[in-house]
């Protein structure tokens, strides 16, 4: 259900920074998924990645980083929901 | 006692160090590699030797060309910027065509080529990064063209 992660990398900067930690909780199908989210998933070669929703449709999330040159949906397009594995509550 | 799973907030490392500049002083230097070899002269060993070097350096400097212009277009440029620059994709393909162009002859004119869309790739990339440019003469040979960001 709840789960910690320690962010590696600054393409959530400045909300999210190098070496910070997030508790998560477990995206369940009726987790509600909002714009501005922050969410984590895990995307191929990359791993775990975090990254915030900039927008919802039906079942296509497009995730980006605050950063221009993060590595996000502007490289490999929207995300289903059941690929979200968790959302950020809070961070410290 | 326990470690943390890592979660990536992830970007191209090193984060954000892109610049055409590599492959503008490319393009000057495959233009500067054929003036050599055409002002050489002599057919000793020592010609054959200056040769050889001419061409091996301009080679490498075409290839370098094209692999930072790769880099850049591939790491760098993302969707909602080609939108905006749909032209993006032709200068990126013109600029492979002309660096192999560049390796296969010692033609002046296809050199000024590459050079001239390394510029128009320049331009663009500086304009997605909110920079204005200006246009000036290399300070050093072939003293051709070159766009150059405005800091």
């Amino acid at each position: 259900m709840l789960k910690l992660f320690k962010i590696s990398g600054d393409s959530l900067y400045p909300f999210y920074k190098n070496g910070q930690r997030v508790l998560c909780l477990k995206v369940f199908p009726k987790t509600n998924i909002s714009i501005d989210d922050t969410v984590v998933f895990e995307k191929d070669s990359y791993g775990m990645m975090i990254k915030k929703v900039k927008t919802a449709e039906e079942d296509a999330y497009f995730v980006e980083g605050t950063n221009p040159y993060s590595i996000d949906s502007r490289n490999f397009g929207t995300l289903f929901k059941k690929e979200l594995k968790y959302k950020v509550l809070f961070k410290f | 006692m326990f470690k943390l799973e890592e979660v990536k907030a992830h970007c191209d490392v090193p984060c954000g160090i892109y610049d055409p500049i590599v492959a503008q002083i490319a393009a000057l230097s495959v233009i500067r590699m054929v003036d050599l070899m055409n002002a050489a002269e002599g057919d000793g060993t020592g010609y054959h030797n200056d040769m050889a070097r001419y061409v091996a350096v301009k080679e490498t400097e075409a290839i370098k060309c094209k692999e930072e212009i790769r880099i850049i277009w591939g790491d760098f440029i993302k969707p909602p910027q080609i939108a905006e620059n749909a032209e993006i994709h032709t200068i990126v393909h013109n600029i492979m065509m002309l660096g192999g162009a560049a390796k296969q002859h010692a033609s002046r004119d296809k050199a000024m080529e590459l050079l001239a869309e390394v510029n128009k790739f320049a331009e663009i990339f500086w304009k997605i990064k909110g920079v204005k440019t200006k246009v000036a003469k290399s300070p050093y040979a072939p003293n051709e063209d070159v766009v150059y960001p405005v800091l």
